[in-house]
């Protein structure tokens, strides 16, 4: 097995080459953005900082809208409030995430089989992509009007 | 890779049949170095999302492991034994990646619930692999033992 060695490094580097070439999460995330109708470029770093600088207008701050997820899909597009509670429930037996694509707007687990979480949408106007961290095909989308 | 692969042509050296060996040999590699590598890829999300039992990453682990064991044993010796092991494994994960992409079937034992009625790209790519390996793999076995057991003299 003298030049065994040499083809196992081989093998080893070909399999962590295919493992290395795509980041978890890092998915193609065209499919979601021919949903969403408005300007989906604007969220950006700021938003973390005008969340509290535009607290004034928080007459819908209780509003409460709903995600759905089921068979490994956000659903439909979601259009909320500034500011709503925004309650998440997973139908699936697997855990999903409700993550923001850029910044940290919102970042939840929801837990298998039923579980719920909930989260405060930002009060930032614009739309906000985002996605589960676990599962590279979960892409979503959420409005804030 | 192709370094490796000459020598062993070298040392066995006859038959108009042995480019087609070593290329339906490295074929099959691919296939199966691919699936385990899409495996790895996606192997912690999934044993995030379902860690129930032994979880779905560390299964997805156990595969590339077993996967890239076989396209190893392939690319090594491509005897009969080497090609019926590919063939298990590629044939095992293909049936299982379509199976729970349309049967919700609950945990038994160590498995549990894995039930993803989606495809997409990584998942779709890891099952033409498994499907092109099960194929390789069937031909290279058809071939192997129709050369019969004198093609592992040597090895
Ligand atoms: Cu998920």
């Amino acid at each position: 097995m003298n030049t065994g060695n040499a083809r196992v490094t081989l093998l080893l580097a070909a399999v962590l080459l295919g493992a290395a070439g795509c980041a978890p999460g890092g998915g193609t995330a065209a499919s979601t953005t021919a949903m969403a109708p408005p300007a989906s470029a604007s969220a950006t770093g700021s938003m973390d900082m005008s969340s509290s600088a535009t607290s004034g207008g928080s007459a819908a701050a209780n509003s409460t809208a709903a995600i759905t997820i089921s068979g490994f899909a956000f659903g439909a597009p979601l259009v909320v409030p500034a500011g709503a509670t925004v309650t998440v429930t997973n139908r699936d037996s697997a855990e999903h995430t409700v993550t923001a694509d850029t910044g940290s707007a919102f970042d939840v687990e929801v837990k298998g089989s039923g579980g719920t979480a909930t989260f405060t949408a930002p009060s930032t106007p614009g739309t906000y992509a985002f996605h589960c961290t676990y599962h590279p095909n979960m892409h979503g989308s959420l409005t804030v009007k | 890779m192709s370094v490796p692969i000459r020598r062993g042509a070298l040392a066995r050296g006859r038959g108009r049949g042995r480019g087609l060996d070593l290329a339906l040999r490295a074929l099959t590699a691919v296939a199966l170095l691919t699936d385990a590598g899409i495996h790895i890829h996606l192997a912690p999300g999934y044993q995030a999302g379902l860690p129930q039992g032994i979880g779905q990453g560390n299964l997805f682990l156990l595969e590339a492991g077993v996967a890239a064991l076989a396209a190893l044993a392939v690319l090594l010796r491509g005897s009969r034994a080497a090609y019926a092991f590919a063939l298990l494994v590629a044939l095992s994960a293909f049936a299982a990646v379509v199976f729970y992409r349309y049967v919700d079937l609950p945990a038994f034992g160590p498995f549990p619930a894995m039930y993803e009625p989606v495809w997409y790209f990584e998942k779709t790519a890891s099952a033409v692999a498994e499907g092109a390996g099960a194929v390789l793999a069937a031909i290279g076995l058809a071939r192997a033992r129709r050369a019969g057991p004198a093609r592992r003299v040597g090895r």
